[in-house]
């Protein structure tokens, strides 16, 4: 039978509690505790299974070097060691022993995220030693701390094993042994400060694990507040604006070093072909802010793929397409998550990138970190952004209009071109149907005209004018024919010239569109059902009007119009 | 601690070695790629960083408990040292260096990163610039009798293989080779008697123990350029320094130019045996630099032909 410990001096015994309480029947005594209340054993119940994976022990301490203020993390693999180095603020001796307690953290939790509670010993269960090395600014002197977790861990399955409580050791005694503290032999510049924090001895399986660049690259993406690469040429205006409106916003880049591969820095990659950012404060109908979202639109009008990579980019920049909520540096959920806010053209949200800070302390996320838990701020915030991911829509639409009419004045031109050239020329016109095309052109370019960019706005114009003296000339035409030798004066090979079309060729060798590219090109959301049906239809159009046939350039010509009368109405 | 640095130790590596190596990178166009033994502090790589591209340091994980647990301490200090410096493409390797070396991996089966991709025993290195900074002497036999350490540097020619590096040596002048240097010396006077008239030969084996480098300076000159030549390089050595390191330690710094002849027999290097024994030995001494007074006795000063290379900047520390 283990021998019971006698009561250390000062502290009460149970006795004396009894004692106590029986003098005073019903009232009620203040329970203390001491040093030696508190089973080391604590230390393993709180660390262990705190991590589904070794990337998130190892984001907990990036997360402290950015709570530090650094703006480079190296992540270095090397033999069975993980370090973490930061260029943060560094460490005073005096704030490297307070960096050991539990729970005492002088930090905002509203403000940083980093050492969730439990602080340095984030590593307990992933190494089997932990050693710090620290100096701060004005210190020449740095120190290390040092943790032993082996020896924990093996006292405490020895406690495990022994039935005896009094023989449990308590936590202080478990973490005075086994800590210890020095000063370095390297002294630093005045100037320097850094922290270093090394997890010795990790598993084989695990440092394998963490030795895998491509997923601890995009989980760092995932986790931490990673600055764009320097190439993204919106990078300055969207980290400015960050800094501005998300307070302790400050965004880092990561350097991966394993031994044998070359070192890699993380960034978020530039994504090319973006126009100007969207910045918009997300305010409740009372308005507070709960989020800031900044997004930008692809220059070309159409989803970011691949054509948006730049060049030595790693990842698939259809991978950015979209916006993402982000709450302190951390993504939550994915980038699909908010597409369902674009209600009339889920289509176009791919032609954003973004992301959605989320300001507002009471939207939480869930363990998982794929969305938030469900509560009244939650609410508040989607309804509150839902109004701004209408504007970006309707932008969205608004280019993606602008675009279409910019098209078809350009078209419109060519056309025009080509109708003039048949008119001076015999034979080549049948007054009606050329009187009624004009007339459909008239009708679309008035419309297209309110929707062009100013300059095929100005061209717009100036084809009604065209059209207009060419619907002149044909009435004129009819009422009184020129007679035809004096048409026959402009060459075959001039007219083909006018119309772009090579010499020797006419103008049914001109390619007409089929129905799959009209339905494209008018952003026709081609989703499988659609896509099915054209190809149903585009053969059997093909077998009845005969391609290069008059009706069957009349069908082509009618369709795209209908098309792109019903896009404009939906956009309108 | 051995690692402690010294006045001397930094005027050879920023004097002597530095403008070696921005040579060299001149003449490649290039940064260079090093492999050796920095120690925690990497005061090497800290002064010679702005011409590397990559480096590869190797430190001893220790034998015993308490020198393993040291030795990762000293260990987890030259990482955030070299993280703290951004030392580019910084590699630590956990073994001795002659392991690393003779094996082509180290303790956890990590090659030097600048390897050819073959299997270790085989496996070639491109190494641009070799620092062997050892803390004890050039020859200990291990348990079994053989010379760990020359073995590991005859390896690192055939790995180096067709691949142009500068070889820094240092060495203490202790080692238990005994009497072996002399017997060298003789037969070497033996095999080119010309040097035997050579006043630096006569003088290296009349000396007494107390002045050993003036013994090892034409064993370990002469013996790396054998080793190298007969791996097809051939190799330009600069005049040795002497200097008193850390605690008293009597220091002898070697700089080898290998160059890769592209024969298949072996290489044949300009200087002959006589011209390394005539080379001067220098001495550091509080950073300033000296000829060793029995070379100017014999009429050596800067202006003599094997001290052309130095720079205006070690010239001034004269």
């Amino acid at each position: 039978m283990p021998k019971k410990k006698d009561p250390a001096p000062g502290q009460l015994t149970f006795e004396s509690l009894l004692d106590e309480a029986s003098r005073h029947p019903g009232k009620l005594i203040k329970l203390p505790f001491d040093p030696r209340s508190f089973g080391g054993e604590l230390l393993a119940i709180l660390s262990h299974g705190l991590y589904t994976n070794p990337f998130d022990c190892i984001r907990e301490y990036c997360q402290n070097s950015i709570d530090a203020n650094c703006s480079e993390i190296t992540l270095k693999i090397t033999g069975n060691s993980v370090f973490v180095h930061d260029d943060g603020d560094g460490m005073s001796l005096e704030q490297l022993v307070q960096a050991r307690l539990f729970g005492v953290s002088p930090k905002r939790i509203s403000q940083f995220v980093g050492f969730r509670g439990i602080g340095i010993y984030s590593g307990f269960d992933l190494c089997q030693r932990l050693r710090i090395t620290t100096t701060s600014r004005g210190d020449t002197k740095g120190y290390t701390m040092i943790f032993e977790f082996a020896a924990m861990k093996s006292k405490l399955a020895q406690d495990r094993k022994s039935s005896d409580t009094a023989s449990k050791t308590p936590l202080m005694e478990l973490l005075s042994e086994n800590t210890s503290f020095g000063v370095t032999t390297t002294t630093y510049p005045a100037d320097a400060h850094f922290t270093t924090v090394e997890l010795q001895s990790i598993e084989d399986f695990h440092i394998d694990y963490l030795s895998d660049r491509n997923a601890m690259r995009r989980y760092l993406l995932q986790s931490l507040p990673i600055d764009f690469d320097k190439a993204f040429e919106h990078r300055d205006e969207i980290n400015s604006a960050l800094r501005e409106s998300i307070p302790g916003y400050h965004a880092v880049t990561v350097t991966l070093q394993s031994d044998g591969l070359p070192d890699e820095t993380v960034t978020k990659e530039a994504i090319l072909g973006l126009r100007s950012p969207i910045f918009r404060a997300i305010r409740t109908d009372k308005g507070t802010r709960v989020a800031f979202l900044w997004a930008c639109l692809n220059q070309s009008r159409g989803k970011i793929d691949k054509d948006n990579k730049a060049p030595n980019s790693i990842e698939d920049p259809s991978d950015s397409a979209g916006l993402v909520y982000k709450i302190k540096g951390f993504t939550i959920g994915g980038r699909q998550k908010l597409r369902g806010m674009f209600a009339r053209k889920p289509q176009l949200y791919i032609w954003y990138t973004g992301e959605v800070y989320v300001l507002d302390d009471n939207v939480v996320p869930n363990a998982e970190r794929n969305d938030f838990e469900t509560n009244q701020a939650k609410t508040q915030l989607e309804i509150a952004l839902l109004r701004q991911m209408e504007e970006l829509e309707t932008h969205a639409e608004d280019i993606q209009a602008k675009g279409v009419a910019d098209e078809r004045v350009d078209r419109y031109v060519a056309e025009l071109e080509n109708i003039e050239n048949a008119i001076s020329s015999v034979g080549h016109v049948d007054p009606f149907t050329t009187y009624s095309r004009l007339s459909e052109i008239l009708v679309d370019l008035n419309r297209q005209k309110q929707k062009a960019s100013p300059g095929p706005k100005d061209v717009a114009a100036k084809l009604v004018a065209r059209v207009k003296r060419l619907q002149t000339e044909l009435r004129k035409e009819s009422e009184n024919p020129t007679p035809a030798d004096k048409k026959r004066t402009t060459s075959t090979k001039q007219r083909g010239a006018a119309k772009g079309v090579k010499p020797g060729s006419t103008e049914k060798d001109i390619p007409l569109k089929t129905i799959a590219q009209i339905l494209t090109e008018s952003n026709w959301d081609m989703d499988s059902p659609c896509r099915g049906l054209v190809d149903i239809i585009e053969p059997s159009v093909r077998e009845v009007l005969t391609p290069g046939s008059s009706i069957y350039r009349q069908f082509v010509n009618d369709f795209e119009a209908r098309i792109l009368a019903q896009t404009e109405g939906d956009s309108e | 601690m051995p690692f402690e640095d010294t006045a001397s130790k930094a005027a050879i590596r920023q004097l002597y070695d530095l403008p070696e190596i921005a040579r060299l990178c001149e003449r490649l166009n290039r940064s260079l790629a090093y492999f050796g033994l920095t120690g925690p502090e990497i005061r090497d790589l800290i002064d010679w960083k702005e011409y590397l591209c990559a480096a590869t340091s190797v430190e001893s994980p220790g034998r015993t408990k308490e020198a393993k647990s040291r030795a990762e301490d000293l260990m987890g200090q030259l990482a955030a040292n070299a993280m703290f410096q951004k030392i580019p493409n910084f590699e630590l390797l956990r073994a001795d260096v002659e392991r690393v070396l003779l094996d082509g991996v180290d303790s956890h089966g990590t090659a030097p990163q600048m390897n050819d991709g073959a299997p270790a025993q085989t496996m070639k290195l491109s190494y641009d610039l070799v620092n062997l900074d050892f803390v004890s002497g050039i020859c200990y036999r291990n348990t079994t009798g053989n010379p760990t350490r020359l073995d590991a540097i005859r390896r690192l020619f055939d790995r180096q293989a067709g691949h142009g590096f500068i070889l820094l040596i240092t060495v203490t002048v202790r080692d238990n080779l005994g009497e072996e240097p002399d017997t060298y010396l003789q037969q070497l006077g033996a095999r080119y008697p010309h040097v035997l008239n050579n006043p630096a030969y006569q003088h290296a084996l009349e000396c007494g123990d107390g002045e050993r480098e003036y013994k090892l300076k034409p064993v370990i000159s002469t013996l790396i350029q054998e080793y190298a030549e007969t791996r097809q390089f051939a190799v330009e050595c600069r005049p040795p320094i002497f200097y008193v390191g850390h605690g008293k330690a009597r220091m002898l710094h070697f700089v080898f130019l290998c160059e890769p002849s592209g024969t298949g027999l072996r290489a044949f290097s300009e200087q002959q045996a006589q011209d390394l024994l005539g080379q001067p030995l220098l001495r550091v001494e509080e950073g300033h630099f000296t000829i060793d007074p029995t070379w100017v006795a014999r009429g050596v000063d800067l202006a003599s032909p094997p001290l052309g290379f130095l720079s205006d900047s070690a010239k001034e520390k004269f």
